[in-house]
Formats: structure tokens, sequence, C-alpha cells
């Protein structure tokens, strides 16, 4: 096949791929790799350093940090799965109702959208976070209904294109219902984009995730979350660096796998797309 | 052109209208209130949560409320944290100057990195230094910005001590530094990818041509025909990515402990001092939307082809 010679000529993405599965597999097989209990606290005179005990070094409570991290594995990834995964539901969902009926209903969801991106982000998230109870739940919500606009502006578009299509037209002269015609056809066809959207917003959402918990409007301090990790470690900064920036590494290497990654996808599935 | 900035007006007026309901709302919903605060979750006699309740006018109808805010937002006046009782634009009015210090230079060095290293980049295609400037432009755009700043503190402050690892020295150029590195990082690969793309097409023009062939030498091709437009895609740059620097303000302030607005909104949020976050999210709604009809407008002065097509349609 073409798309994975493509992708497989794109040294980086291959790579990036391989990072990728690490974790999604550290994720999952986490908390039986894990040496230690990460929620476990031992009386420690101070952080301990890396050493042949503790790969990465603990905290101030003497809990492993190689361990809390594979366990928060599964949080950064959970909700960047999970909050790309709405954002991208609701933006299908409005762009292709508002790209397919147009008129009216166009006109008032694409003012919606402007409004929606007439604010920054974070503010919006700041916003929903404060007002829900603190916690990953208030993260993963504030993040999914924040991030929809943009994608639901692409999918219109690519609506609009679609529908003027033949088969889109022809399903219509032969009496299918729109509802039919959305779902047979729109949708499937808009795949390929989605896919790419899906892969590189994973890793904004991740890095989005990780800021909040970082400012402390998710995760408490005993939450193996990667972003909570950094916010309580950076403390220790000068004694015990590794307590934040092991974590807040973890982090960063995950993110650009996905946007790296994200980047060969879009270049291999979507040749077009590149210009832009 | 003047049609087109009375319909932007417009447009803003509408965003900034909603801004405030939907905050207004938000803050109406969440959980908590500035009673419970100072008596504690249902603690104190009835008539004490009334007679507080009453002092913060949260006992009028929700109309009266939201159009008594607006009246006081527009005169100034954002309201005392009611826990604390320092007043919000006290606050705001010693904090904000410091934000956009640190928002100005960090935008400066992001300009002078990012079209520098682009320039570079375009000049020597293909190139190991081509090569080295994406490298670095996606790691810098992946990288948290939390990441990156703890770095620096580690490297700069502890190490090699020659800066201070946090706190805003009121303001002193000194603690500004290390901030503004950081903050400018992610626009700063923004903006050398964006020089770099651009660079390559406006190299192929006939006008550059037409410059070599006149005989001027290589650098004022570059830099008096070439880099002058570059500027609107880079200004469009800043302008799109000025929420995503609203958002580093915040993280930035954190990781620094810096006396900006965005550590003052954090500690607003985590504390639950809702006139405060109102305020906040509303001076930054209010910023962030002049700030692209600003950018917008000065696309007219830049590129003078834009303005004409405006006045076309």
């Amino acid at each position: 096949m073409k798309f994975w010679r493509r992708l497989k000529s794109d040294k980086l993405a291959v790579i990036s791929l391989g990072v990728i599965i690490l974790v999604v597999l550290l994720a999952v097989l986490g908390p039986s790799l894990a040496p230690y209990d990460p929620y476990e606290k031992r009386l420690v005179p101070l952080p301990l350093a890396p050493g042949k005990e503790h790969l990465l070094g603990t905290d101030e409570h003497g809990v492993d940090i190689l361990s809390k991290i594979l366990y928060g594995a599964r949080i950064s990834l959970g909700i960047g799965l999970g909050a790309t995964a709405i954002a991208l539901f609701v933006g299908l969902m409005v762009g292709v109702v508002a790209g397919y009926f147009g008129g009216w209903v166009d006109g008032l969801l694409c003012r919606i959208i402007d409004l929606v991106m007439a604010f920054p982000s974070l503010l919006l998230i700041i916003l929903i976070a404060a007002v829900m109870e603190r916690g990953l739940l208030a993260v993963f919500l504030a993040l999914g209904l924040v991030s929809w606009a943009g994608i639901a502006r692409i999918m219109r578009g690519l609506a609009l294109g679609l529908k003027e299509r033949e088969f889109a037209e022809s399903a219509l002269a032969s009496g299918s219902g729109h509802l039919r015609i959305i779902f047979r056809h729109i949708v499937p066809n808009s795949l390929s984009t989605l896919l790419v959207i899906f892969t590189m917003r994973l890793g904004g959402m991740i890095l989005a995730e990780a800021s909040l918990n970082f400012l402390g409007l998710g995760a408490g301090r005993d939450s193996p979350s990667w972003g909570a990790m950094v916010r309580f470690g950076k403390d220790w900064l000068v004694t015990a660096p590794w307590v934040s920036l092991a974590p807040a590494t973890a982090i960063a290497l995950t993110v650009l796998s996905f946007n790296l990654f994200g980047d060969g996808l879009r270049d291999a599935l979507t040749p077009r797309m590149r210009a832009s | 052109m003047v049609s087109y900035i009375l319909r932007r007006l417009f447009f803003s007026a509408i965003t900034v209208f909603f801004l405030l309901l939907v905050t207004f709302l938000l803050m109406h919903m969440a959980p908590g209130s500035p009673v419970d605060d100072i008596l504690g979750d249902k603690g104190g006699r009835a008539e004490d949560r009334a007679r507080l309740a009453h002092e913060a006018g949260l006992d009028r109808p929700l109309v009266v409320q939201f159009a008594t805010y607006i009246y006081n937002f527009g005169r100034g006046d954002m309201g005392t944290i009611f826990a604390t009782g320092q007043k919000v634009s006290e606050e705001i009015k010693a904090r904000l100057p410091n934000t956009a210090k640190l928002a100005l230079l960090a935008m400066l060095l992001a300009s002078l990195i990012g079209i520098g290293a682009g320039l570079c980049a375009s000049k020597w295609q293909g190139s190991w230094i081509d090569k080295l400037a994406r490298g670095l432009t996606v790691l810098a755009i992946s990288s948290p910005i939390f990441w990156f700043g703890l770095i620096l503190i580690f490297i700069f402050a502890y190490r090699l001590e020659v800066l201070p690892p946090g706190g805003s020295g009121g303001g002193s150029f000194r603690y500004l530094i290390l901030p503004a590195l950081t903050l400018g990082l992610r626009p700063a690969a923004f903006i050398a990818r964006v020089t770099r793309a651009n660079m390559l097409d406006v190299l192929c023009e006939d006008y550059i041509l037409t410059a070599r062939a006149k005989g001027l030498s290589e650098s004022r091709v570059i830099l008096k025909h070439a880099l002058r437009n570059i500027l609107v895609p880079v200004v469009t740059i800043i302008g799109m990515d000025l929420g995503n620097l609203l958002g580093g303000t915040v993280i930035t302030e954190v990781v620094f402990s810096f006396k900006g607005i965005g550590k003052f909104a954090i500690d607003a949020i985590l504390n639950r001092w809702y006139e405060a976050i109102m305020a906040v999210a509303l001076l930054w709604g209010i910023i962030f939307i002049a700030a692209n009809l600003i950018v917008d407008l000065f696309y007219g002065v830049l590129d003078p082809r834009i303005r004409i097509e405006t006045r076309l349609r």
C-alpha cells in the first residue's frame, strides 16, 4: 500500500510510533511493571537520588518516581484520548450538520463556532475547571468541551465539499434521507481527515491536561498524574531535580512523539493537507 | 475599510457581552459561596448568613446582580475579594504592568530568534543548519512550558547562579529574562517555521531576481526586499498564537512565582475568589479580543494589497 510506504519512509514518524506504542504498553501494563506501590509512603529524610534501588529516585515521601510515572501514563493517555474523542465527536457533528444543511443552520452554528474561538481556550478551560469540583473529571470535561470548535470548522468545510459530490447527490436523488447520507457518505469520507486531526490533537490535549494538573486545577498531591507530579516536585528543584524533571520529561517525550507521528500521518494520508 | 472596521467592532462588542454573561453565570453556578468561606460550609447562624449574603448582594435578583456587575466594571470597580478585603482593581493595577512587560519581552525575543532561525534555515535550505532548526522547532512546539522553564531555572539559577530562580523583583530586567525566554520559546518556533516557508516562496519571486540583477548585495536583497514580505505572515502567526501566549503567561508565572495577572488568576481559582476570577477572565477576554482586532487592522497597514481587497469587497 502506498500509504504504508509513504509512512515508513518518514524515519521520525516511525520512531515516534515506536515511542507511542511503548507509552501505550506502559499505560496498559504499568501497574504490573511498576517495582513499587506509587501510593505507599515511607519515611525518608530527603528525596532519594536515582540509583539501583530506585531507577528514577523517590520523592520527599519516599514514593518511587518510576512507579508513579508508570501509573500516571494511564491518566495522561486516558484523559488525552477521552477529551480528544469528545472534542472530535462534537466537532464532527456540529461541523457536518452546518456544512450539510447550510442556510440559517449553518449561519447560526458558524456564529457559535466564531464565538467559542474568539476566546483564548485556556481561559474557557480555567473557567470551567474553576466552577467544577477540582479533580480529573473537571480537567477531562473542560478540555473536551472547549476544543471542538476548531475541529467543527474543518469538518464544515469538508462536508460542504462532499455534499456536492456525485455519490451524495445520487443518494439524495434516489430518495435517501439526510441522516442516511450524512452517516453513510459524508462521515465515512471524512475518516482519514478525522484520523489525522485526532492524532495531531492528541499531543496538544495531553500537554493541556498536564498543564492544568501542573496549575493545580486537577489532581491532588498523591496522584500519579504527571502534571501534578511536576507541580509538587518543583519545590525540590535544587536538592532533588529528578522529582520534577523526570515526569516533565515523560510529558515532553510523549507529546513530541504524538506531534511527530501526527505530522507523518498527515503527510502520508492526506498529501494535499501538507501545503497548509 | 470603515464598514469593515465597524463590523469587526460590532462583533467584538457582542463577544465581550457574551464573555461577561458566561463568566457571570459560570461563577454563579460554582460550588461554595463567599458566605461559606467566612462562616465555614453551612456554618454560622441563619441570620448571620443572611446578613453576609445581603452585604455581598447575593440576595438580589440575578439580572440585577449582573447589571450591577457590568455597571461597576465599567467604572473600573471590580469588587473586593470577600475573604481578604483586597480590592481586585488595585491588585490588577499592580500586576498588569509585570505581565505586560513579560509578554512583550517574550514576543520580542521570539521574533528575533524566530526570524533569525527562519532566515538561516531558508538561506541554507537542506543543510545541517536547516535540519537542526527544524528539529529544534518541533522540540520547542512539543515541550511543555513548565519543562523548559524548570530546566532554565535549574541551569541558570542553580548551576550557574547568574540569574534569579523566580520572583518578579519589582519588574526589573534580570527577573524577566528567564520567564520571557520560557514564554517566547513556542512562538519563536512558530515564527521560525513561517519565516522559513515564506522566505523560500519569496526568494523565487521576480522582484528578488530583479533586485539581484541590479547588483544589490545579498544582505540588502534579503533584508530590504525579502524580509518585508514575510512581515504579514509573521504578524498573523503572532496574532493567531495570542491565546496560547495568554495561557503561557499563566504557566510561566506559576513556574517562576512571578507577580503577574496569571499567577493571580490561579490563586483566585484555587481560593475561590469569585470577584477576582471574573475580573481577570473579563480582562483577558477583552485584551484578547482587542488584540485580534488590532492584528486584523494592522494587516491593512502592512500590506496595501489587503487594504485594497477589503475596499473592493
